[in-house]
Order: structure tokens, then sequence, then C-alpha cells
């Protein structure tokens, strides 16, 4: 039972370890670790096995290589390449002049301006839009004990003092203030927005 | 110049540039597609359509990556799906073809044994295995890039390609 365990935290071990036994084979460990690995390896016939074999098979894989010719082949190619490429319109024409190659941030936040914008209209509309219906109306009038529950009861008790967010939106209801003025950004981007929603 | 410089000049419209950028990648590509179709002339059919394809696109090269690794992303779709194609039509029977038209093995050139074994077996890996062997040993990318290639994690790939050559030196030694 004892070895069926030690076995299996070996097997657990090495798991863990599979990722840096590629590191170790390819010289990029620092000394600790290196030295931490090896003495593990002292130990783990399988793991000193796997670090023989990333070692080896990758070496004879590349020894495998069969380049298909000589320089003549390479030019060959590279002219049928440059032979289609010709054919091609510039990659670039689409794109005003210089501005083809940048490095890009995340595609959403080509999104971003017309997200605002869009996050703007909901509050907008969320704001504007009636009160939802009273927490009373939902509440089955069904008998005392339904009405005895601690739960209801508190729900009836606080109505009057701390309901806050019901006491805000007939605030915000009978406010008259306008809305945080767009820039032209935030505009524009509703206008597309709204453009894709008619069509 | 590095490959950046040439890349923002082909899109700048110096067209010709993009010659120095084949001729210092061509290879690694062909080795990358040699090793997934273990043909030449296919090899040479993905070089090609790869180079077309990432000079089509090159503006979407973001430069978050090296060309290279871009480029051989590239080369690994086009080789998969020449491979695709090539598995599906060979659906004719090998008792249709003719003797004469069958591949000869060559049994007096002992010194191939071993290439030809290799190719076989890298062949018969589990494909995220073969793509990790491909592109590491074949292209040499750095397991940074073969993750995010993948959309894998690094450990993900550097577990991968253990896995593919325990498996790889298991096979050859067991196996013919």
């Amino acid at each position: 039972m004892a070895a069926g365990a030690g076995l299996m935290w070996r097997g657990w071990t090495c798991r863990r370890l599979s990722g840096r036994l590629v590191d170790l084979a390819d010289g990029t460990l620092d000394a600790a670790e290196r030295s931490r690995l090896t003495s593990h390896l002292a130990r783990c016939s399988d793991c000193a096995a796997a670090v023989a074999a990333l070692q080896d098979v990758p070496a004879l894989l590349r020894e495998a290589e069969d380049p298909p010719g000589g320089e003549g082949f390479w030019r060959a190619q590279r002219d049928a390449i440059m032979q289609g490429v010709r054919g091609l319109p510039p990659p670039a024409a689409s794109l005003p002049h210089g501005r083809g190659y940048r490095a890009r941030g995340p595609g959403w936040m080509a999104w971003a301006p017309a997200l605002a914008a869009a996050a703007v209209v909901v509050a907008a509309v969320v704001l504007r839009a009636p009160p939802p219906a009273p927490e009373r109306a939902v509440v089955p009038a069904t008998g005392v004990e339904t009405l005895d529950d601690p739960t209801l009861l508190s729900l009836s008790d606080l109505a009057g003092s701390s309901m806050p967010d019901v006491e805000r939106g007939a605030d915000v209801l009978e406010d008259d203030r306008p809305l945080p003025e767009l820039s032209n950004d935030e505009l524009d981007a509703l206008a597309q927005l709204v453009g894709v929603r008619e069509r | 110049v590095e490959d950046a410089t040439l890349v923002a000049a082909v899109l700048a419209g110096r067209r010709e540039c993009f010659e120095t950028l084949v001729e210092r990648h061509q290879r690694t590509v062909h080795a990358l597609a040699y090793r997934w179709l273990d043909d030449h002339a296919a090899a040479d059919e993905v070089v090609q359509a790869t180079f077309l394809q990432a000079y089509t696109h090159l503006v979407d090269f973001r430069g978050e990556a090296s060309f290279r690794s871009w480029l051989c992303g590239i080369a690994l779709n086009q080789a998969r799906t020449q491979r695709r194609a090539r598995q599906r039509a060979r659906t004719v029977s090998l008792d249709e073809v003719p003797e004469a038209a069958l591949p000869q093995v060559d049994a007096s050139a002992p010194e191939t044994e071993l290439r030809d074994r290799l190719r076989r077996l890298v062949g018969e890996l589990p494909p995220r295995q073969r793509a990790v062997v491909t592109l590491r040993v074949g292209s040499d990318l750095s397991f940074r890039d073969i993750a995010r290639l993948e959309g894998i994690s690094e450990n993900s790939a550097k577990v991968s390609y253990h896995h593919a050559v325990t498996r790889l030196r298991t096979w050859l030694r067991g196996r013919g």
C-alpha cells in the first residue's frame, strides 16, 4: 500500500515536472532549479530517460532533415513566389500610405467608443423607463402564515424607510435635469448604432 | 534589416522587399511543410501558398510575435488543409492501383532507414503533438510562439512536446 502510494506520488511529481524536463534538456533552467531537478533524476529513472530522449530524439529528427536541393531549387521557388506576388494587388492598397504595419491592441478596443456610447444610451433608457412594479404586487395575499413570514414582514417594514432602489427610481423619474452631454465620437458611434438597428 | 522593417517597407509599397522575407524564411516553411506532409512536391505547394497568403494579409501581421512565427502559423494551416485534401483523395483502394504505380521501397539504402522511420513516426503522432514537434524541431520556434499559434499554454506546449518525444523514442526502439 505504501509502495503504491509512493508510486502514485512519484507519478504525480513527474507529471508536474514534465515541462521543466523540457527546459532542462534545452538548457534553459537556472542553476538552482537545474540542481533540484538533477537530484530528482538521480532517483527517478523514468525522468532521466525522458531527459535523454528530449536530447537525443530532436537531434535525430534534425539529422533526418531531407533538404530538397541546392541554391538553384530555392532560387526557382523564390522566383515562382515573387511571380505570384506581382500578380497580386499591394497588401496595403486599402490603407492610407504607411499605415499598414502597426502594433495593434486587442480587437475589442476598436469597439470601445461604440460600447461607451451604447452604455450611455442604455443608462438613459433605464433611467427614463417607468418604475418597476411595486414589491407588494408580487406578494401573494394568501393568509396570515405568509404574512407572518419574517422575510415578507421585513420587506413591508422597510418599504417606507429604507427601500433605496424604489425611492431612487421615483426621484429619477421626477428629475428634469438634461442627460450628460455626449462627445462627437459618442454621437457618431450612437448614430452608427441606431443605423444598424434600423437596418 | 529586421523582418518588421521589411514588412513595413512592403506595406509602404516596396514590393521587392518581400523577396528578402521569402529568401530568409522559405527553408523554414518548407521544412515545416515537409515534416507535416512527407512529400517535397506538396511541401513546395504549401510554401508558395503560405507566402502568397502572407503577402495578401500582411496588414494582419501585428508584430506581437516574430514574423517567422506568424508565417509558420500560416504554413501550418496550409499544411493541415493540404493533408486533409490528400486524405480525402486517398479514397481509392490500393488494390485498384497497378503494381507498377505503387511506391517502391529501396531496401539497399540503409542510411535512409532511420530518416524514413522517423518521418513516418512523426506522421503518426496525435495532431497536437505532431504540430508541437514540427514547430519546435522543424521551425525552431520558441514554446511561447508555439503556444500562441496552437492556442494553448506554454506549459501545455512543453508537455505535448515531452510526450511526443518520449513516444517517438519508444516507437523507435520497439517498431520497425
